[in-house]
């Protein structure tokens, strides 16, 4: 399956989803001046390992955000259902490895919600 | 002469008030980068615990994106509005005030996302919260729906609005936001 990479810009972050490679994560700040633009690549990526042959074995997707608006919440929260659907009906083995500042309790709640709300599995992990 | 004076009125008021960065003008998604960059920048200088630093940090880019999201736009190639912020330093922590014209056709939805925040506890508004990401959808404008929710949230409800009509067809929204340090390090 063909990896979606994008660089990092001030307000965006850089992202890579390599599934053959198993390397997956978002890392930067995410304010993107057009969210539903800017995100509907990823969802759709996500939407296509529905047709590809499932790999064995986890996969971690880090989520390292120093910083996300209200409307990507949104659609970060979109991914995780998209995530537990993926999980579910396609038999994946994806987790949410969720990177986080030490001092940054709003980020870490946001995590905690993600993970409430979605019932996808999160590690949390402290930097 | 007068013209001076004038200057000089605003540069005492502004210093008296301990204003960090201000700015009038247009609200474009540049000039919010911008603003975001300088106040960022001065807000670290300040030398404030990080947990503050970066809740003033994301309450800054709701009410930034909010001005340029639902103020009245102007007839331009690209997105603007016209607007007023102010970030200031308070004796507990800061305060963040914006101020920018809107529709009147718009302001129902205001008034019941104001009435909400008012009206709910933390408590009320966190599940506000959760229910909008869960069930809400991105408005035509861009928004979640949640952005005042998120600013309320993480200011602990200490913020106060004010919205009156400017003429038949605008009104003029105020929003102040205050982010106590002191209440954060007793929480810590």
């Amino acid at each position: 399956m063909n990896p979606f990479k994008l660089a990092s810009t001030e307000y965006t972050p850089e992202i890579v989803l390599d599934l053959d490679n198993k390397e997956l994560f978002f890392r930067g700040e995410c304010r993107p001046e057009n969210v539903s633009t800017f995100f509907a690549p990823i969802v759709a990526w996500f939407e296509e390992l529905k047709t590809v042959p499932v790999p064995e074995g986890q996969i971690s997707v880090v989520f390292n955000l120093d910083y996300f608006n209200s409307s990507s919440a949104k659609h970060i929260m979109d991914i995780f259902f998209l995530i537990s659907d993926i999980n579910k009906d396609y038999n994946y083995q994806l987790e949410i490895v969720w990177e986080y500042d030490e001092d940054d309790e709003d980020v870490y709640d946001a995590g905690v919600e993600f993970e409430d709300l979605s019932g996808v599995k999160f590690i949390f992990k402290a930097l | 002469m007068k013209e001076t004076n004038t200057t000089y009125k605003m540069f005492e008021t502004m210093k008296q008030h301990k204003a960090m960065v201000t700015y009038h003008g247009e609200f474009t998604f540049e000039s919010i980068n911008n603003i975001l960059l300088y106040a960022r920048r001065d807000i670290k200088m300040r030398n404030v615990q990080k947990r503050t630093s970066k809740k003033v940090y994301a309450v800054l880019v709701e009410a930034l994106e909010n001005i340029l999201r639902h103020g009245v736009e102007k007839d331009c190639n690209i997105k603007t509005t016209d607007g007023v912020f102010i970030l200031y330093k308070t004796d507990n922590g800061f305060t963040i005030k914006t101020g920018n014209l809107i529709k009147n056709k718009d302001i129902d939805k205001l008034k019941s996302d104001i009435k909400e925040v008012s009206e709910k506890n933390i408590e009320q508004l966190k599940e506000a919260y959760r229910h909008q990401l869960r069930n809400g959808s991105i408005s035509n404008k861009g928004g979640a729906g949640i952005g005042l929710l998120d600013m309320a949230i993480k200011a602990n409800k200490d913020l106060s609005f004010n919205l009156f009509e400017t003429d038949a067809n605008t009104s003029f929204f105020e929003l102040t936001i205050n982010i106590n340090q002191e209440e954060e390090t007793l929480a810590a």
